[in-house]
């Protein structure tokens, strides 16, 4: 799973916001490195690739007669003694070394280094950075001034073709989602179809007046988020940094599916850093309706090859036990994934409501999630995992709802990295779409729900809604959940409650009838 | 404070009956019943910054706090080896009164 982030306690709106309609001009830089006139300020350093000198009779990348691929590579990488060379020299004349492959050198140096080292002049550009529904945000960087000369110094000669300056990477998030050509879910539509959130929706209730919080890696502002009217505040929990960031992906992407069931909701992304427990706590001095979570931790023997249940809730998480039992009993309705094949941790708890999986195919066919976890729980005897069910897709990596999240991010460049599907989503790592889901999905798409009830009558308990939409939910009698989940046997689903589902997928329209 | 460096922990105060190492499990019913008050809170977040942490957040049921390695090691007596993390960590002489233990924080799993 991708890593969560180091801390250092930073306030939040702490970044400059951008101003419309400003644009850079270009500048010479002198031999010094300082701009001649006011302009958007460029980082102080450059980054560039350094291309070696070819091996004898070779080409460099620059000179390629022919299209260069996997089967022609080899032609072009340098011998590997003058790469080393030309390392050492590039450091001993003061550039920074941060990356090598054997076909290029990543480096770092200030633009007066640069310039002096390489005979050359810059100039400030800008480029407009993130197309998005705000107004354009700019990013000003160092490139070669036009017509300017470069050559290599003396000890760098023989050894190095060419540097080239990196210009910033331009993100390209739409707030369409890209086209794939394997069956799944679009938000908002197809995630409100399948959890009847559309009936709800047409009699008048969206989730408007009604407070939800959400604990996971950061809210990045897509495209999609502006362009349908969703409206998201993010802060920072203690620890976490980077309030506009969300480099991991996660919580920009699941934030969708409470939006998919509640439109209307007011909603606040809590982002957490390395502690949860304090992320939680943040979460409920928000005094929200409801709080929802896609996260735990798996409560099993790390030794065990059958993955062992432990009996007890360990030390560790002794506190985040207690913190979920005061929000409950506060009021506040907490809504906790039941994991992916995990003994999710407090989706064990027995005052949450516990998110697990069911799959709806394209006829509108229901199959128990093989990838969300279904278990009874040993350090809570009598409880049974999940309650009901979200939409989930299918083993092995829940390809399923297409996703906003952060351009470049984590989970984009994992999940195109797959290849074809089921194994990859088919979708570029960098244009800011993944199609996830896992119960991670179920629990923000249950929460919105769980905020169409409050809206209707605002004085619903955790419990009363808990039992509304035990009471409500479709029932699914086919297939099996987890069985990582349950130390290797999968519990099934059947007709009425069952081991794998629970109630049955969660139905919004039903469950309001109920209150 | 480098961020390979900050370990981030649960200060659990004491409660009506024990938490930590038994089977006890706390529910919505009873949460919050005779929990330490916040004068006592407080006593335990200020000594604590005393001692060198920072507070991040503070509840009846814990304080959260963040220092370096070399701070836990010295104050909590957590291992010094870079790469280990003790979970179970020494509750200074005066605190034990207010304080059940202190527990170092970990990264949850993204489901």
């Amino acid at each position: 799973m991708p890593k969560k982030k180091g801390s250092n306690s930073k306030k939040a709106g702490s970044k400059p916001r951008s101003r419309p309609g400003l644009r850079a001009r270009s500048l010479t830089v002198t031999m010094a490195g300082k701009p001649t006139s006011k302009a958007i300020a460029p980082p102080d350093r450059v980054s560039f690739e350094v291309l070696i000198s070819p091996p004898e009779a070779g080409l460099s990348p620059t000179e390629a007669t022919e299209r260069i691929s996997f089967s022609n590579i080899e032609n072009f990488r340098p011998a590997k003694s003058k790469q080393d060379q030309a390392i050492t020299r590039m450091a001993e004349l003061g550039f920074k070394i941060v990356a090598i492959s054997p076909y290029s050198i990543s480096a770092e140096a200030s633009p007066s280094l640069f310039s002096k080292v390489f005979g050359t002049q810059l100039e400030v550009r800008s480029i407009d950075r993130v197309q998005s529904a705000r107004p354009m945000r700019e990013k000003a960087y160092y490139a070669p001034a036009a017509g300017a000369g470069w050559e290599a110094p003396t000890e760098l000669k023989d050894l190095v073709h060419r540097a080239y300056i990196q210009p910033p990477a331009i993100y390209f998030e739409s707030a369409l989602p890209p086209n794939v050509n394997y069956f799944h879910l679009n938000v908002p539509s197809g995630v409100a179809v399948g959890t009847r959130a559309v009936d709800a929706h047409h009699q008048g209730f969206t989730g408007k007046g009604v407070k939800v919080v959400m604990v996971d890696s950061g809210f990045f502002r897509h495209k999609f988020y502006a362009s349908h009217g969703f409206k998201a505040t993010v802060m920072l929990a203690p620890g976490a940094t980077n309030v506009t960031k969300d480099d991991n992906g996660h919580g920009t992407a699941e934030a969708a599916n409470v939006f998919a069931t509640a439109p209307d909701v007011t909603f606040t992304m809590v982002k957490q850093g390395m502690n949860s427990t304090a992320a939680f706590k943040a979460a409920v001095a928000l005094r929200p309706d409801i709080i929802t979570c896609s996260w735990g931790f798996d409560l099993v023997d790390p030794q065990s090859p059958i993955r062992k249940h432990l009996t007890q809730v360990p030390n560790t998480l002794k506190a985040l036990e207690l913190e979920v039992a005061r929000a409950v009993a506060s009021g506040i309705c907490v809504v906790f994934s039941a994991g992916n094949g995990h003994v999710s941790f407090p989706g064990m708890h027995p005052d949450v409501i516990s998110a697990g999986g069911v799959f709806v195919d394209q006829n509108l066919q229901l199959t128990a999630s093989d990838y969300a976890s279904a278990f009874d729980s040993k350090p809570f005897p009598g409880r049974h995992v999940p309650d009901f069910c979200g939409l989930v897709g299918m083993q092995p990596h829940a390809i399923y709802i297409m996703l906003p999240l952060q351009p470049n991010c984590e989970i984009d460049r994992e999940l195109a990295s797959g290849g074809a599907f089921p194994n990859g989503d088919q979708t570029a790592g960098n244009d800011g779409w993944s199609a996830i889901s896992g119960t991670s999905a179920a629990a923000p798409q249950i929460a919105g729900v769980c905020a169409l009830l409050k809206q209707k009558k605002p004085g619903l308990t955790p419990h009363q809604i808990k039992q509304a939409l035990m009471a409500s939910a479709v029932d699914c009698s086919k297939g099996a959940a987890n069985s990582a989940s349950n130390e290797g046997v999968a519990l099934k689903a059947t007709s009425g409650n069952d081991g794998a589902t629970g109630s049955g997928l969660v139905n919004a329209g039903a469950a309001l009838s109920l209150v | 404070m480098k961020a390979d460096d900050r370990i981030e922990a649960e200060v659990l105060l004491r409660q009506p009956k024990p938490v930590a190492g038994t089977k006890t499990t706390t529910r919505a019913q009873s949460a919050g019943q005779r929990a330490p008050d916040s004068e006592t809170v407080e006593k335990v977040a200020n000594r604590l910054r005393a001692l060198g942490f920072e507070v991040l957040a503070q509840s009846p049921v814990s304080v959260s706090i963040a220092g370096t390695r070399a701070l836990f090691t010295r104050v909590l007596k957590m291992s010094d080896a870079p790469d280990e993390i003790s979970h179970d960590l020494i509750v200074p002489g005066d605190l034990e009164d207010y304080v059940e233990g202190v527990y170092v924080q970990v990264p949850p799993t993204y489901f």
